[in-house]
């Protein structure tokens, strides 16, 4: 590889700085017989970048290094990369070989070691912050060495330290040569040259027993490392107590991160391991382990096991990269064999204190270039609904085997298929140089089933098996905040392609907002009525108007109602749904009943219960056996309106509930009945349309039958409105609510009416204040359409294609 | 019969042509021997006493509280059955409630008399177009143009705070009192001619000009030598609305030997009430008619006759449609033709050749040429002084209005 590298110096002194399309770079997996890994990468403030790696590249496949750096241009942000080639000596730049004896002894069963020069040190002035580390293959691609640069001394000392017995000489000069002596790189290197001395070579030693224990007597554990692939292994024998036991088939194999240093060539292979073995006596102290390889390399270790109660376990084995957790795993595999000597109690111990243990350090994010890059961002605890968690996460090398929350009492629940995918271009592009298969849907969200309530810990696991766990901790301490802002909040996060958005819903989030909306004041609010006039003895209808926002609609409705004779014997009910005009409204009020003298009533509840749950209260008050529900910003055209419907109800063959025409201020239709459809662009939902909108009335005075009628204005009977429990309070802010009603009353048999006689003008949005409902409005439009089509579904409510219209 | 005439100022403190005639009415019609006339006039608070909306100036003549905005038109006192206001009607007991406007006092107030007096007949007089247009009533857009119709997505358009919707619920909720009136009464056809089209039914408005007390043709002044008619004046508020600054650039525009022979005089007040963009402008158009123009400041009503017998033409500027402006009556009253533009109820209350001259609105340069023609044509004066429309006095003006009351009354009483 160098030797290409230092040809190619000679015969041109110019680097030549190309682009190259996505397509041309991989990762590292794709390469074929060719091993590398950068063990150490430093960077000073300034972007200086120092490496410490090795290639095993017995075919000398590889042409030589390069920086690769990421562009994207274009509406479509094609992504490729410029590609300067790094020789030693143009720029500053310096390569130097480095004999690791470690690489080659590790990878000597393979091939023949040749000149054993498989290191390299690096130094890099003045390298982009972005740029990656690639080797030039003979296809023309590049193949990306990930690494996170370490920037601060504290974290560049000790690991530098590892690396520096093989490495630190040619490193040093390196750093001398390209950055000069000065330079704070050069002089961390510079202390370490006089620290490290040749005594801690590692020796030809390749299996160790770090730990043993007999807990109770009969169990014993034992864990250690073992530097040999697992194929590579013919015998692994316990000797012991006069006896001889076989364990290959019984040891757990699991990463040991601290003996890549040692055993480079390690990446990929678990070193360590760990076994429980039960006996039905009293284990002997004194064991060894003989191990032989197919070469007949024989090793035996010894140990002296010491004895412990089960509470002291954790304790001991607490700390040993992930020990405590494969420990764990394997006594749950014993307990479920039904070994009655593992109880449930001593496991969930054990579990309990590896969760404390382990959870005050873990991360809401992680850059572990093996197995997860990721982060937790946002999480809702829903209490008995579990928690509903929003993050990213890629797997740059390796899958997870599976993924599960886990609780403060070491208890799990698994995740699988329960996390749907979010759009994040954010982190996308942050981390695609590095990561070139990184998808923009890195993102997440899931509905973990496990019971949080606020501020109890909670991890997401992702399983390794041998790799062991890496854990990423669940912030539950959102604030208090009102029921509906965290649901806006919620809906915020939800970047997912429309295409797929029903599911999202149907994959926990629906039910998620659903826990939240119901998680605030949903109790019946203290009702406080006050009563303008004289109310009619027998009235024949209640009306109901709930006024959010907006309350000066009162007195142009008022003008309008009092010119119609119809209205002496009504029972008008203004709802107040917005506690900041509780007061204006009855200042409003009070002078307009003394102009008007219509007696109406006004009640009201400190709260804000939407269109459906104000609707319900003015029902429960209302005295007429026929209900009105009328919106704020619908007037009458001409009067005669109320009779006429109220005729319509009573008359028309199964009438349900009957509603006018509305036009708009302009007198084209606003509501001429409403149909459902189904909407390509978001398969799965079920819209209300309004055929006719916007077109001017071409139809007769005659009633039609209609699937389905709006909410702004419909009449129907008390009772009937009563049985079907009123308008879903589930719905959010406005929505559905009125086809989920008319579907509920045609669920019963009854029909649906819309009475052309019966004009009025909506001055549709009008009552409602656009600009803070228009952000988080159309989110809301997505859960209640979601929660309807399931109510429809699941045969709660009619079906709106069946019949009617 | 009893008449109860609301307006919407007092004349004592605002001297507008609708507070005018208002009170002209008034006092037109206690001069009759079979009726009765009250006035209550809506004036500031501070003129008011303390702790009730009414203040009597007289046994026939109060004083009311009122603030209703143009937008909202909504009464801003008690108007229950307990109110003061409905006790004064009570005590009053009129056959007929007049109102003239229902700008300041609210529309409100048409429906609480109705219901405190449910046999008066209701009778409202439309001045400018306040109902139909949120720029002063004035139906010109808020960039200037002439505005031609009502329509709540253009008026949007003037006023983008404000949606559409508004417009419709102002609209509608004006015309449900508005139903309540049994007659309205408008001094000019272009007037109703433009409440028609926004939607009152057009038998329940009768035309009926504004009455001016009675008084006579002022003499013109004797010509000397090579002297001909060319006095012209300008009578009323000097703001942009009445165009003063179209007519000084009219004169501007004149040439120098036109200039020598003719005198524009500018009688009346609240210049100083304008932008100083607006006063910078006229100041600047005085600077450069030195000689020519004159601005006299304010004048009172009574020196109307003296003021009009020492010029030959009265000239109008403004740039809206106007209604029936009073300086026309009062024109016609002292014998002097009128030079106006020619729209809306100018262009109705004055053609070309009779009772004046009519240029095309808004332009100086059209002006200008009347003008000249004026200079240039010694018999015009003369021929058009000649067929001077007359003027309607209080005394036909209120008995008009008295057959009107007596209509409404005979109808309801059949009914």
């Amino acid at each position: 590889m160098l030797e290409n590298a230092m040809q190619q110096a000679e015969t041109s002194q110019v680097t030549s700085v190309k682009e190259v399309g996505a397509s041309k770079v991989e990762t590292l997996r794709s390469a074929v017989n060719v091993k590398a890994y950068v063990d150490f990468a430093a960077m000073s403030k300034e972007g200086d970048l120092a490496i410490i790696g090795w290639v095993f590249d017995p075919e000398d496949q590889v042409q030589g290094f390069a920086i690769l750096t990421e562009r994207r241009r274009g509406v479509l942000e094609k992504r490729s990369y410029r590609v300067t080639p790094l020789v030693s000596g143009i720029n500053r730049v310096t390569i130097d070989r480095v004999s690791r004896l470690d690489v080659a002894q590790a990878m000597s069963g393979q091939v023949e070691d040749r000149a054993g020069k498989h290191g390299f040190v690096l130094v890099v002035p003045r390298c982009e912050e972005n740029a990656s580390l690639a080797m030039a293959m003979p296809s023309g691609k590049y193949v990306i060495l990930p690494f996170v640069p370490l920037r601060h001394r504290a974290d560049i000392e000790p690991v530098l330290q590892q690396y520096w017995l093989h490495s630190g000489p040619q490193f040093l000069a390196a750093l001398r040569h390209s950055l000069g002596s000065d330079h704070p790189l050069t002089q961390v290197a510079a202390t370490l040259s006089g620290s490290v001395t040749s005594s801690a070579l590692p020796t030809r030693q390749f299996a160790a027993c770090d730990h043993g224990f007999i807990v109770d007597d009969r169990t014993l554990i034992l864990n250690g490392w073992i530097a040999i692939r697992p194929d590579q292994m013919e015998v692994l024998e316990l000797i012991g107590g006069g006896e001889t036991q076989e364990i290959s088939s019984r040891i757990r194999r699991y990463a040991r991160p601290d003996l890549l240093p040692r055993f480079p060539w390690s990446t990929e292979e678990p070193l360590g391991f760990v076994c429980v073995l039960r006996k039905d006596k009293k284990w002997p102290q004194e064991l060894r382990l003989k191990i032989r390889d197919r070469n007949g390399q024989v090793e035996t270790i010894f140990t002296s096991a010491r004895e412990l109660a089960w509470p002291e376990l954790s304790a001991a084995i607490g700390g040993y990269h992930g020990l405590a957790g494969h420990v764990i795993k394997l006594l749950s595999e014993l307990q479920s064999s039904q070994d009655p000597e593992v109880s449930r109690e001593n496991i969930g111990r054990l579990q309990r204190e590896e969760f404390y243990s382990r959870y005050p350090n873990t991360p809401f994010n992680i850059e572990d270039p093996v197995r997860l890059i990721g982060a937790i961002d946002r999480a809702f605890p829903l209490d008995e609904e579990g928690v509903l968690i929003f993050g990213w996460k890629l797997f740059p090398m390796r899958e997870p085997q599976s993924i599960s929350i886990r609780g403060e009492e070491g208890e799990a629940v698994g995740l699988d298929g329960r996390f749907s995918p979010l759009i994040r271009n954010d982190v996308a592009q942050i981390h695609r140089p590095r990561f070139s298969e990184v998808q923009e849907l890195c993102g997440f969200v899931c509905l973990a089933p496990m019971p949080t309530r606020r501020g109890e810990a909670r991890v997401l696991c992702f399983d390794y098996g041998e790799l062991g766990e890496v854990w990423l901790k669940v912030p539950t301490d959102t604030t208090n905040k009102s029921s509906l802002d965290l649901v806006k909040e919620v809906l915020g996060l939800v970047p997912a392609p429309r295409a797929s958005l029903f599911d999202v819903f149907d994959n926990g989030l629906g039910r998620a907002i659903a826990a939240l909306s119901t998680s605030g004041t949903r109790s019946s609010p203290n009702v406080v009525e006050r009563q303008f006039g004289e109310a009619p003895s027998q009235p024949s209808v209640s009306v109901i108007v709930p006024l959010f926002g907006r309350f000066d609609f009162i007195r142009h409705q008022l003008a309008h109602f009092v010119g119609d004779p119809d209205f002496c014997d009504v029972d008008l009910i203004y709802v107040v749904d917005d506690p900041s005009i509780t007061y204006m409204v009855q200042d409003m009020a009070i002078s307009y009943y003394q102009l008007f003298e219509l007696p109406f009533r006004v009640v009201w509840y400190g709260v804000n219960l939407g269109f459906a749950g104000a609707n319900n209260v003015g029902a429960k008050l209302a005295r007429a056996e026929t209900l009105l529900l009328l919106n704020s910003d619908v007037i009458p055209k001409h009067p005669g309106w109320l009779g006429e419907l109220h005729r319509s109800l009573l008359g028309l063959p199964e009438a349900g509930a009957v509603g006018p025409l509305l036009l708009f201020s302009d007198d084209s239709i606003q509501h001429a009945g409403m149909r459902p459809r189904e909407d390509p662009v978001l398969p799965g939902f079920l819209l209300n349309i309004h055929p006719g909108k916007g077109q001017a009335w071409n139809g007769d005075q005659e009633p039609v039958e209609q699937p389905l009628l709006t909410g702004a204005c419909i009449m129907l009977r008390t009772r009937d409105y009563l049985e079907a429990g009123g308008l879903d309070e589930g719905y959010l802010i406005g929505d559905f609510e009125d086809s989920d009603l008319c579907l509920a009353l045609r669920k019963e048999g009854k029909r649906l009416w819309l009475v052309p006689a019966a004009a009025l003008w909506h001055l549709e949005r009008q009552s409602q204040n656009a600009s803070e409902i228009v952000g988080s409005r159309q989110l809301l439009t997505f859960y209640n359409g979601w929660r309807y089509v399931k109510k429809i579904r699941s045969g709660e409510i009619a079906s709106p294609d069946e019949a009617g219209g | 019969m009893r008449v109860l005439i609301l307006s919407h100022g007092h004349p004592n403190f605002s001297k507008g042509g609708g507070e005018l005639a208002a009170y002209h009415l008034f006092n037109g019609i206690n001069d009759t021997a079979a009726n009765e006339a009250w006035f209550v006039g809506r004036a500031p608070q501070e003129l008011l006493h303390l702790g009730t909306p009414i203040s009597g100036v007289n046994p026939r003549e109060f004083l009311i509280s009122g603030n209703a905005d143009i937008h909202n038109l909504t009464a801003t006192i008690p108007l229950g059955k307990d109110s003061d206001f409905a006790v004064l009607l009570r005590s009053i007991r009129p056959d007929v409630i007049h109102f003239h406007h229902y700008f300041h006092l609210g529309l409100e107030m048409i429906y609480a008399a109705k219901r405190t007096c449910p046999t008066a007949s209701i009778v409202l007089t439309l001045h400018e177009y306040i109902a139909i247009c949120l720029n002063n009533g004035q139906m010109t857009k808020t960039d200037g143009r002439l505005c031609y119709r009502y329509s709540p997505r253009e008026c949007h358009l003037c006023y983008p705070e404000l949606t559409p919707e508004d417009f419709f619920l102002r609209e509608q909720y004006i015309k449900s009192f508005f139903r309540i009136v049994d007659a309205f009464v408008s001094p000019s056809c272009f007037l109703k001619d433009r409440y028609v089209a926004w939607g009152i039914s057009e038998d329940k408005i009768s035309i009926i000009e504004n009455g001016l007390p009675a008084g006579h043709r002022v003499p013109l002044q004797p010509l000397v030598a090579n002297e001909k008619r060319t006095r012209f004046a300008y009578f009323g508020q000097i703001n942009p609305f009445k165009g003063v600054d179209v007519i000084l650039e009219a004169f501007v525009n004149l040439s120098l030997k036109e200039r020598k022979q003719v005198t524009l005089d500018l009688f009346g007040s609240a210049l100083n009430y304008q932008s100083a963009e607006f006063q910078a402008k006229i100041s600047s158009l005085l600077d450069r008619l030195k000689g020519v123009a004159r601005m006299h400041g304010p004048y009172e009503p009574e020196e109307m006759g003296r003021l009009m017998g020492e010029v030959d033409w009265v000239i109008m500027g403004s740039v809206w449609w106007e209604n029936s402006p009073l300086v026309i009556q009062e024109a016609f009253k002292f014998g002097r033709p009128v030079i106006c533009p020619d729209i809306g109820g100018m262009a109705e209350k004055v053609q070309p050749g009779v009772g004046g001259l009519n240029y095309r609105a808004r332009d100086s340069i059209s002006l200008s040429t009347v003008v000249s023609r004026i200079i240039d044509d010694a018999g015009i004066h003369s021929s058009i002084c000649e067929s001077l429309p007359s003027y309607t006095s209080v005394e036909d003006s209120t008995n008009t209005h008295i057959d009107l009351y007596q209509r409404l009354n005979s109808s309801s009483k059949s009914l």
